[in-house]
């Protein structure tokens, strides 16, 4: 195989980064290399002297004061070890020195009598897993600090935690944290089996979650990967007023929820396919409701949520802009706990418990009503004669889950997921009526059997079922494989009957299946080095197929039938260290290796974090280079097909991967324990984007070109994309209440070489700024807030001037507009307030709270769209289409 | 300080969006070479701002500008007849297969245009087929809602665009002789079929295809050497017992070149998409095409 260097780093930007990086990393740590020691002590005691010692040269000692009261010592040195110097000091003590990492040492005792450097030191792993008290979830990303080692680690995704080359026989001071929990100071012992740690919750359920972490501890965050305190957020008001975590998500700066027709988050400025989401470690496609209205995810069911924005962990690829990793809740060992809870489109049910001492159970499920309150069909009369109409409008997700833990080093987990959208609409309509009517209502008046009618069915689905199994296999390595099976089904169907001789058939179906495989290793290597690999394999397919029959009369008629099928397997390797080579100081340098089987695209992704702690902040910064083998796409003429699903393509030797190069740095400012801010800077650079030929062509005629491949990428090409921006939040937590602001500043604009576009141009959801505040407090019973939204207007496209041509069948020239650049405008700033109240009683065992919010309290119509029409001889006539006004949304929930 | 270095940042970084406003001084071209006659008039417009009235008179006219039509490397000296409207000095018929390029300065702008000329085309036959008795039928003028009337279903706004009816479906079946294809033809048809119906009748022409664009080799040969389409229309009528209304049917057929083509079919929505110009540095279509019309009446 013929693989370029250009190939293997995406160009030598991607390359010159990377090294760069390392480089100051590597030279930052050797700035305090081979300093001078110099020790001169006679007759002092040892106690002192250690202290001096760590002062003087910044090392950190751990002993026991009995191992060091009463004894003087009397030591000349000079050189450039440390490790020596202390030597020095202890020699004639029954005390030796453990270098652990740099800069931090033990003191062991060595028997009497026996020779200081031949006394044998036997390491262990200190280790264990971080449990929830009640429900024995483990807790990936808690926190275990060894404050007089200033030494500690994070659980990986089991919970599992590692802290090797310890000294054993010694009982090590341990502060044990999570968001959300109470932290735990224990003291922990290195044996031969795994501890399991248990930690409280620190909030009541049902209650807005009012809980700093300790956001001291080092090693909390990854150097430019932050873990989203999803359990927070998901509190924040959301559209339409259910516990829906993507909704929440918006409260994050640079991430926004956008109603398009596939719904969709955009992170950065990127594009809503530029987002992977993962339940359990496998893909879903496509992670949205009816209209985007809720996400697929539940809060309630899942454990552990993590947003990686821009630089993803090295065992995260395959999208360009951000990855949201959820892992469903295993279920509680503790006892059965459910919540039952009505909202303004669905009700919702989850129930965990144990099943046996060592397998526990979670079922979640939602589903929408408004087809129980309407009914699916009805009869329609009119003078006689009946015909019928079909309301099914509905929505369910469901997902199960089964734990079973044989041992403590040992869970296996079953996983299944499942979501479904169904639009069943048949409509007789009056049109006539209908469209002399002031309203729509009565509906009885234009709601009338007719000969006309059009049907509209659009289903759409995801399935998933993952299994997975974690094994420590000794107290270093830890082994997780998972495998996995997910699959997207969209399916539309369009009947209509536009006079009685002729009609509108299409139906329209895509599918897409992914089965997987993985392995990730934990290798606990050092007190300084932790390193996670893995390897991964899955394979694709894709298919859609397209049957149009138009029958306009009874001899003329027009017809499409098409089909398409396309797969690959996609090859992953990762390797990740995590380096801590000060206290302060965390390295993590990574790099991922993907390729396509049975084609010579070999793409090599180098992915580096860099942190350092400082007393009340830290500071942080991430580089990287991310693949994307998938592209979004879809017919931009037809109104048949392609409505609602969108259709993914696979890279292939016609379609490149897009790929992109990006960096990241910021910092987090502590003040109190209450106050906290965030600050980063991103810049993220795309290549091999496949935009539109035609940005403003949409759908104005029955059949468009097809669906083949090549006929659609034929209204596509290749181009590129830049975004940069700014991004704070604050957040102040103190007794009951809450204040919590982002706000961001960016600029995300796109360019297509082939069209001649020189300079890049405002991309569709460019937003240079977006603010939002939220302000919230809890009582016993009740809790309030307020809310603002305010961000700038989404790009459009204005026309700069009018003109009109003739045409040879034409008797007057046509009216046109000049739209000289895309995205040239922008509608005018999106402004939303709104308040929240919430009440909450006990009833027996069960909390029932009642919540109720209202949003956009101004009554502001904001702008979403406009249109121009310039058939008109005056000036070019605008209209704009406005959202909603006032609207309230509520929820009940009864936890049990 | 830091607040206002956070501040400059924003701006720096958010940064704020003005639209410049480009001169509005843009030259439009319309000028279509038909096959086998003389060479056409071409009209020169200029745009206007979005807020001004667009009338079609000498107020939007471009005015003294240097014209020369290209013919097979022979130029052909056009000068301005009224405002706007610019003509040959001689009449010159226009040769089939002709390369033609148009190169015209105006208001020190420089625009140029290549076409082809395509082949001669004639209709041969004509087979139109009334319904005997109205059916009902949905009238539906554009997929177009008008955002002002979206309700929660958007269907007041399809009921403002639709009318429920009986209507006459008339459909029209034409013939023509296909083109002697030549390495490099890509000849595209339009094909039209245009009733003359008085008072504000509207047809139900989405359903129905009363016009097609397409690749003329993608167009079957029916016999030997003849190409033929079928299309439909509707008339509206009050009553079932109404006999179809009558009225003359204009058809059309022409033969395009592709960017003729994606004219038209890029001019379908002009509030939100501009038809693809083959005028360089300007807008509009400089094409050459084969034209055949035929007006025939409904009784």
């Amino acid at each position: 195989m013929h693989i370029t260097l250009r190939q293997c780093f995406l160009g030598k930007q991607s390359l010159c980064l990377y090294l760069v990086a390392v480089c100051a990393g590597i030279s930052l740590i050797r700035t305090s290399c081979a300093q001078d020691i110099s020790v001169d002590i006679s007759e002092e005691t040892l106690s002192q002297a250690l202290d001096d010692f760590a002062s003087s040269y910044r090392v950190n000692l751990v002993y026991a004061r009995r191992q060091v009261d009463g004894f003087r010592v009397t030591c000349n040195y000079r050189g450039t070890d440390l490790q020596a110097a202390l030597m020095c000091i202890l020699s004639g003590q029954n005390l030796r020195v453990i270098r652990l990492k740099r800069r931090q040492y033990v003191l062991v005792d060595t028997d009497r009598g026996e020779s200081e450097n031949s006394a044998e030191v036997r390491l262990g792993t200190l280790n264990g897993f971080v449990v929830d008290s009640l429900s024995k979830e483990t807790l990936p990303g808690a926190h275990i600090y060894l404050p007089r080692l200033v030494i500690g680690g994070a659980t990986n995704e089991a919970g599992y935690y590692a802290i090797p080359s310890l000294p054993l026989g010694q009982s090590y001071q341990a502060r044990i944290s999570f968001l959300g929990y109470t932290p735990l100071d224990t003291l922990l012992e290195i044996s031969g089996e795994p501890a399991t740690i248990q930690l409280s919750r620190q909030t009541l359920e049902g209650k807005t979650v009012l809980v700093s972490s300790d956001r001291r501890t080092p090693y909390e965050v990854a150097p430019g990967i932050r873990q989203i305190p999803v359990n927070r957020i998901s509190k924040l008001p959301g559209f339409p007023g259910e516990a829906d975590l993507l909704q929440s998500l918006r409260w994050l700066p640079s991430v926004q929820r956008v109603r398009t027709n596939q719904g969709g988050l955009v992170v950065r400025g990127g594009e809503p396919d530029q987002v992977q989401y993962l339940i359990d470690g496998a893909p879903i496609y496509h992670m949205w409701h009816i209209a985007g209205l809720l996400s697929v995810y539940q809060s309630e069911a899942f454990k552990d949520v993590r947003l990686y924005r821009g630089t993803f962990p090295a065992e995260h690829g395959g999208r360009l802009s951000a990855v949201l990793d959820a892992e469903l809740k295993d279920g509680s060992m503790d006892q059965i706990t459910g919540l039952v809870g009505v909202g303004l489109v669905s009700a919702r049910a989850f129930v965990e418990g144990p099943i046996t001492k060592k397998l526990s159970f979670m079922v979640s499920g939602r589903r929408s009503y408004l087809d129980r309150i309407i009914g699916h069909t009805h009869v329609v009369v009119d003078g006689g004669v009946q015909d019928t109409m079909r309301t099914g409008v509905y929505l369910y997700d469901i997902s199960m889950k089964l734990a079973w833990r044989p041992s403590p080093r040992q869970r296996l987990t079953v996983g299944i997921y499942g979501s479904s959208d169904d639009l069943d609409i048949r409509l007789p309509v009056d049109l006539t009526a209908l469209g002399s009517a002031s309203s729509i209502l009565p509906l009885g008046s234009w709601l009338r059997p007719s000969n006309l009618f059009f049907e509209f069915d659009t289903r759409w689905s995801n399935r998933l079922i993952s299994a997975r199994y974690r094994y420590l296999h000794a107290d270093r390595l830890f082994v997780s494989a998972t495998s996995y099976a997910t699959s997207y089904r969209a399916h539309e169907r369009i009947f209509v009957r536009p006079t009685t001789s002729s009609s509108v058939n299409s139906e329209y179906g895509v599918s897409i299946l992914d089965i997987g495989v993985k392995l990730d290793i934990d290798y606990y290597i050092s007190l300084a080095n932790h390193i996670r690999a893995g390897i991964s394999l899955v394979q694709r397919t894709f298919s859609s197929e397209l049957d149009a029959f138009i029958l306009q009369t009874n001899i003329i008629s027009e017809s499409i039938d098409e089909d398409s099928s396309l797969d690959n397997t996609e090859i992953i390797l990762y390797a990740q260290n995590t380096w801590t080579p000060t206290p302060r100081l965390q390295i993590q340098p990574g790099v991922r290796v993907s390729q396509l089987r049975g084609r010579k695209d070999f793409r090599l992704s180098p992915r580096l974090g860099i942190q350092y702690d400082l007393n009340q902040a830290s500071i942080w910064m991430a580089t990287g280079v991310n693949v994307q083998y998938l592209h979004q796409v879809r017919d931009r003429y037809s109104v048949l097909y392609d409505l609602i699903s969108y259709r993914w393509v696979p890279a292939s030797r016609s379609v490149k991967p897009s790929y992109s190069y990006h960096a990241s740095a910021g910092g987090s400012i502590f003040w109190g324990t209450s106050f906290t801010a965030d600050i980063g800077l991103y810049l993220h650079r795309t290549h091999g984007l496949l935009l539109p030929r035609n940005e403003g062509q949409s759908g104005d005629r029955l059949l468009g070109p097809g669906i083949e491949l090549g006929t659609i990428l034929g209204q596509y090409t290749r181009g590129k994309a830049v975004a940069h921006g700014l991004e704070v939040n604050l957040q102040y937590e103190r007794g009951s209440s809450l204040v919590w602001i982002s706000y961001a500043a960016g600029r995300s604009r796109s360019r297509a070489p082939e069209l001649g576009e020189r300079q890049f141009r405002p991309g569709r959801f460019d937003v240079p700024q977006q603010f939002q505040i939220a302000l919230q407090r809890t009582k016993t019973k009740w809790s309030y807030g307020v809310n603002g939204n305010w961000r700038s207007g989404y790009p459009i496209t204005v026309p700069e001037a009018r003109y009109a041509v003739g045409d040879p069948l034409s008797e007057m020239p046509e009216r046109f507009l000049y739209f000289p650049t895309i995205n040239n405008g922008r509608l005018p700033a999106y402004i939303n307030f709104g308040v929240q109240g919430g009440y909450q009683l006990n009833v027996g065992n069960v909390a029932v709270q009642f919540r109720l919010e209202v949003n956009n309290i101004t009554f502001r119509r904001n702008v979403i769209g406009r249109v121009y029409d310039p058939t008109l001889p005056d000036e070019v006539f605008v209209t704009s289409r406005k959202g909603l006004p006032l609207y309230p949304l509520f929820e009940i929930t009864a936890r049990f | 300080m830091k607040f206002r270095c956070l501040l400059l940042a924003s701006m720096i970084l958010g940064g704020c969006d003005a639209i410049q406003p480009e001169a509005t001084s843009l030259l439009v071209v319309e000028a279509f070479v038909v096959s086998e006659r003389p060479l056409p008039a071409i009209t020169l417009r200029q745009a206007v701002p979005i807020q001004d009235p667009y009338d079609l008179d000498a107020s939007t006219a471009a005015t003294g500008a240097q014209v020369a039509l290209v013919m097979q490397g022979a130029s052909i000296p056009y000068t301005m007849q009224r405002p706007g409207v610019y003509v040959p000095f001689d009449s010159v018929l226009a040769v089939p297969g002709a390369e033609l390029e148009l190169s015209v300065v105006w208001n020190h702008q420089s625009v140029t245009a290549r076409s082809r000329i395509p082949p001669r085309i004639s209709l041969d036959s004509l087979d139109i087929v009334v319904s005997d008795t109205p059916m009902p039928g949905l009238l539906l003028e554009s997929l177009f809602i008008d955002p002002s009337l979206v309700d929660s279903l958007g269907l007041r706004a399809l009921g403002q665009i639709a009318q429920e009816g009986l209507i006459h479906l008339i459909e029209a079946t034409l013939y023509w002789k296909g083109s002697a294809t030549r390495a490099g033809d890509d000849w595209w048809m339009r094909l039209q079929l245009l009733p003359a119906l008085g008072g504000d009748q509207r047809l139900g022409n989405y359903f129905l295809s009363p016009e097609v664009l397409r690749r003329e080799t993608e167009i079957p040969y029916i016999y030997t050497s003849f190409r033929s389409w079928s299309g439909s229309y509707a008339v509206q009528v009050t009553s079932e017992t109404d006999p179809v209304p009558a009225h003359a049917l204009r058809v059309s057929i022409i033969r395009c070149t592709q960017a003729y083509a994606d004219f038209v079919s890029g001019s379908l929505n002009p509030g939100e998409v501009e038809p693809p110009s083959n005028i360089s540095g300007g807008r509009g279509i400089f094409a050459g095409i084969a034209l055949d019309t035929m007006t025939v009446q409904i009784r």
